[in-house]
């Protein structure tokens, strides 16, 4: 009888799990929605937050920005993408050195796309899943001319937390234009990785 | 009459560079890089970066600085009246190439708004249908050829001298346009080239004046500035064409809906 018990609720169990487990799929990723929505309203504000301050110097509002950067961003990950095709040849010293090269390159692109900021707003319209992705769909007011969409991608680290893989502006990724133009770098100077990290330290300030 | 000329001509390089496509290859690399290389599909990659370094350098001397200047100092009122203006111009065009992607009730909006435009609008100064909901759209002739052909992939890519980025289908797409518009076929007929010239001319600054921004952020952060250019060209008119892709009936979600095609916002210098 008892047997029977359990064969009765492990057929249960298993006939049932197809059912579950779009069930469970469909909330996890509701959650997940929510949860990418939140990083990039608690990005967006800590960054306007850091803008408002005014004053302070250009060293200090950097570093505050290098610290939402790396929580938001797996800058590893868009790295090793950009890369592309040159991150398998690169060695274990080089692939290190460009990751960092490649977070101060980042900070300092977003620092200054930020430093030209004038009250426009980020609104948060919506997430969706696409596959193992989100995608967080935003726009960016302005108080002239129209607004500018911008789609965040973003995935889930080693340690479970969704952090932007892409920022999509306006159709254009910048990963995947990225990843074009330090390609092209690259084997426009002969496929020297080396090149690339003597480029992007110069463009850095040597950091 | 030498506008058409360098057209043809225009053509002409085109359907070449559609031959000769099938030629080049990338020979002596690893897979990897043969792959990369058939990603950019940039065959012409020499001639291309000539053609860019050119526009870059008569961007630099004439257009850059008169969009700065038009930018800065001509009054906002003026710049929306003139963009009105050179969009409503621009109007039957898309409407014909909506009307070709099998969209007739769009086409018919866009005619709507030409019309509302061009009288209540005076002669498409003010976008008076806008504020009636009726939003505006842009389609051209190489986004046509993308939805009958079910693809994104215009063909390898092209700098075209003056014109910017570009491909085969884009470049055809541009010398299809200019025949099927009203406008031109008009100017054409009664001998006033000037004005041609004049839309142009006007056309270049308005555009380049909305993307000095993007522009000149895309360069400071890019090692290679050609490429960054031609990866987002690419990429933009992939989207456009997807959008049209997929039909509104289907409902796949706010974004994926054909959203209007905003115009100028980067238009890659046109």
């Amino acid at each position: 009888m008892r047997l029977n018990a359990i064969l009765v609720s492990l057929m249960l169990a298993v006939c049932a799990a197809p059912l579950a487990v779009p069930f469970t799929a469909a909330t996890a990723r509701a959650a997940d929605a929510d949860q990418a929505k939140s990083v990039i309203d608690g990005m967006a504000q800590r960054a306007i937050s850091v803008l408002k301050q005014g004053q302070g110097d250009k060293a200090t509002r950097d570093a505050q920005f290098r610290d939402i950067f790396r929580e938001s961003f797996d800058i590893p990950r868009i790295g090793q993408f950009v890369l592309g095709i040159y991150w398998r040849r690169a060695s274990e010293e080089q692939r290190v050195e460009y990751l960092k090269l490649f977070e101060s390159f980042i900070v300092k692109t977003y620092a200054e796309r930020l430093s030209q900021y004038s009250g426009e707003k980020l609104q948060v319209d919506g997430a969706r899943a696409n596959g193992e992705k989100t995608l967080v769909d935003s726009a960016v007011l302005r108080s002239q001319g129209q607004p500018i969409r911008i789609v965040w991608e973003l995935e889930k680290d080693g340690a479970g937390k969704p952090k932007v893989t892409d920022v999509i502006i306006e159709r254009v990724s910048m990963s995947q234009t990225q990843r074009s133009d330090f390609n092209s770098y690259i084997s426009q100077n002969g496929g020297s990785i080396d090149a690339l990290l003597t480029k992007l330290r110069s463009m850095t300030g040597g950091k | 009459m030498a506008f058409k000329s360098f057209i043809i001509r225009l053509v002409a390089l085109a359907l070449a560079a559609t031959a000769l496509h099938a030629c080049a290859t990338g020979e002596g690399k690893s897979p990897d890089e043969k792959a990369e290389f058939e990603r950019n599909n940039d065959p012409f990659e020499i001639p291309n970066r000539f053609a860019f370094a050119f526009n870059r350098a008569v961007d630099t001397i004439v257009l850059r600085p008169v969009a700065v200047f038009y930018r800065d100092l001509v009054p906002a009122p003026i710049q929306d009246g003139t963009h009105n203006v050179l969009q409503n111009l621009n109007e039957p065009v898309t409407a014909i190439n909506e009307f070709f992607q099998g969209k007739p009730e769009r086409a018919g909006t866009t005619l709507a708004r030409f019309v509302i435009n061009s009288t209540v609008g005076v002669l498409g100064i003010f976008d008076v249908a806008q504020s009636m909901g009726l939003s505006p759209t842009k389609e051209d002739f190489g986004q046509t050829i993308g939805v009958w052909g079910k693809s994104e992939e215009g063909g390898p890519y092209l700098v075209l001298p003056l014109l910017g980025p570009s491909n085969p289908r884009d470049a055809i797409g541009l010398v299809v346009d200019y025949f099927i518009d009203p406008f031109n076929i008009a100017i054409n007929h009664y001998d006033l080239q000037y004005l041609g010239y004049i839309r142009a001319g006007v056309g270049a600054v308005d555009g380049r004046s909305r993307t000095i921004q993007v522009l000149d952020d895309l360069e400071r952060n890019s090692l290679d500035y050609y490429a960054a250019i031609r990866s987002a060209y690419r990429q933009r008119r992939a989207a456009e064409i997807k959008d049209e892709n997929y039909s509104p009936s289907k409902g796949t979600g706010m974004l994926f809906a054909p959203a209007p095609d905003r115009d100028g916002d980067i238009a890659f210098t046109r």
